[in-house]
């Protein structure tokens, strides 16, 4: 997960501190991760010791001062090329502890195994209702928001915030789904071997 | 506090050749207004057969249901026809709408064959239609609208008459991902506006997901239920 990019991509629209980069980076793309302060801190002492961002201390009246950070430019140009790159042309990498089980499985465990799948299989579905509730409350909600307003700029705003927002919960869905199809497919074969 | 639907030890066995086969094994559900529920299961699991007897299309072998505290069970047909025609909205996967009506006059067919002819019957056809997205295509008959127009076509009609349960066999089943996403999403929104029951059988883990409970059947008997306590979680908030 790419942190150090996101973070230059935030950077590249508007110098920020600290705690607003963490807000920019939650509000954007906290449905999928979740990072802590230090981890943005440890990214930009990164960035900077490679020239991609610098920082500029502001002093406040009745606060100790604060470092404004900002995409150098270097870091617009590395962000730019990144961006652009298509992935490498590699399968993801699947590593599911489940099937290290399932490998290590023999014939009197097999009503164990149905009773793993039947629990991963619940789990995976459970997921999936709250992914979808979420993805249900940012449609309302965009709706309420469209409904309250006729400007159009305003309106795309909306409209792109919604779709980044359920494309993210999309994959997450996706992947469950999947991993659900893989389950019901196990079991199908481990009670024709098994019975 | 009476309930939505009521299964109180509900079997249905049937004659097949020597052998009893037994598609629902002494079932108990109890399902309150206003709730979403998935029913999931392998086929042959009862699913279908557990929608089929609570939308009245068959009777239990034993055991009685129960819709809105009246027992649909002990109905004579004529009461049961009533009671369906008020209570009940169906939506299943084959969408059989009439191919010489239009959109909107499919829609009014619940009202009466000549539901189109009376004012208050088609400004009701017309709001749903809307409500579904095809307010601009009321006049269009079924072979000029696309599948998932179609279904929401069928959306329309099942819930004219206002029924406060309705009941929906894979209603998504031949639909593209993005138009079920709609569907469902309506069906949702019904939910939590207008405080209708839905029951929808599904094999589609990304439909089922859309529901406040999902019940699991295997060989006749409810083996898994998920999700009862969110369902609380959402009243509260809303």
């Amino acid at each position: 997960m790419s942190v150090k990019h996101a973070l230059l991509g935030i950077l590249n629209e508007a110098p920020k501190h600290g705690y607003d980069l963490k807000r920019a980076f939650d509000e954007r793309l906290g449905d999928l991760w979740t990072l802590n302060v230090g981890q943005i801190y440890t990214t930009l002492d990164r960035l900077q010791a490679d020239g991609l961002v610098e920082y500029e201390e502001v002093s406040q009246t009745d606060k100790p001062d604060k470092k404004v950070y900002r995409i150098t430019p270097e870091g617009i140009e590395e962000f730019n090329e990144w961006r652009l790159r298509p992935l490498k042309p590699e399968p993801r990498a699947l590593r599911d502890e489940l099937f290290v089980k399932l490998m290590f499985l023999d014939v009197d465990d097999a009503s164990i195994m149905f009773e793993l799948i039947q629990r991963q299989h619940s789990i995976y579905m459970s997921q999936m209702m709250t992914l979808t509730e979420r993805k249900f409350q940012i449609e309302q909600t965009a709706k309420r928001a469209l409904a309250a307003t006729s400007d159009p700029a305003e309106r795309q705003r909306i409209e792109r915030h919604k779709m980044l927002q359920i494309m993210l919960l999309d994959v997450a869905l996706f992947h469950a789904e999947a991993d659900i199809r893989w389950l019901r497919q196990c079991e199908v074969r481990l009670k024709q071997l098994f019975g | 506090m009476s309930h939505a639907i009521y299964l109180k030890n509900v079997s249905k066995t049937y004659q097949q050749g020597k052998v009893t086969v037994t598609a629902l094994d002494a079932v108990s559900l109890t399902i309150p207004k206003g709730q979403f529920v998935a029913i999931m299961g392998a086929s042959g699991s009862g699913k279908s057969t557990l929608l089929h007897l609570i939308a009245g299309l068959t009777t239990p072998t034993s055991g009685q249901v129960i819709l809105n505290d009246q027992n649909i069970s002990a109905m004579n047909d004529d009461a049961l026809t009533r009671f369906r025609r008020t209570h009940i909205g169906l939506i299943f996967q084959a969408v059989n709408l009439l191919t010489t009506l239009s959109a909107l006059e499919n829609v009014c067919l619940p009202m009466g064959i000549n539901g189109s002819r009376i004012n208050s019957v088609r400004d009701q056809a017309v709001r749903w239609l809307e409500l579904v997205g095809l307010g601009d295509r009321l006049t269009h008959r079924p072979d000029e609208l696309s599948g998932g127009q179609q279904q929401r076509v069928a959306i329309a009609r099942a819930l004219i008459n206002e029924a406060p349960l309705l009941l929906a066999d894979e209603p998504t089943g031949n639909l593209d991902s993005k138009t079920g996403e709609d569907v469902l999403t309506l069906m949702r929104e019904i939910v939590t506006d207008q405080r209708r029951t839905i029951i929808m059988v599904t094999h589609d883990p990304k439909a089922a997901a859309y529901a406040d409970r999902i019940i699991t059947l295997s060989d006749g008997r409810i083996i898994e239920e998920l999700g009862a306590a969110r369902e609380m979680f959402v009243r509260i908030g809303s």
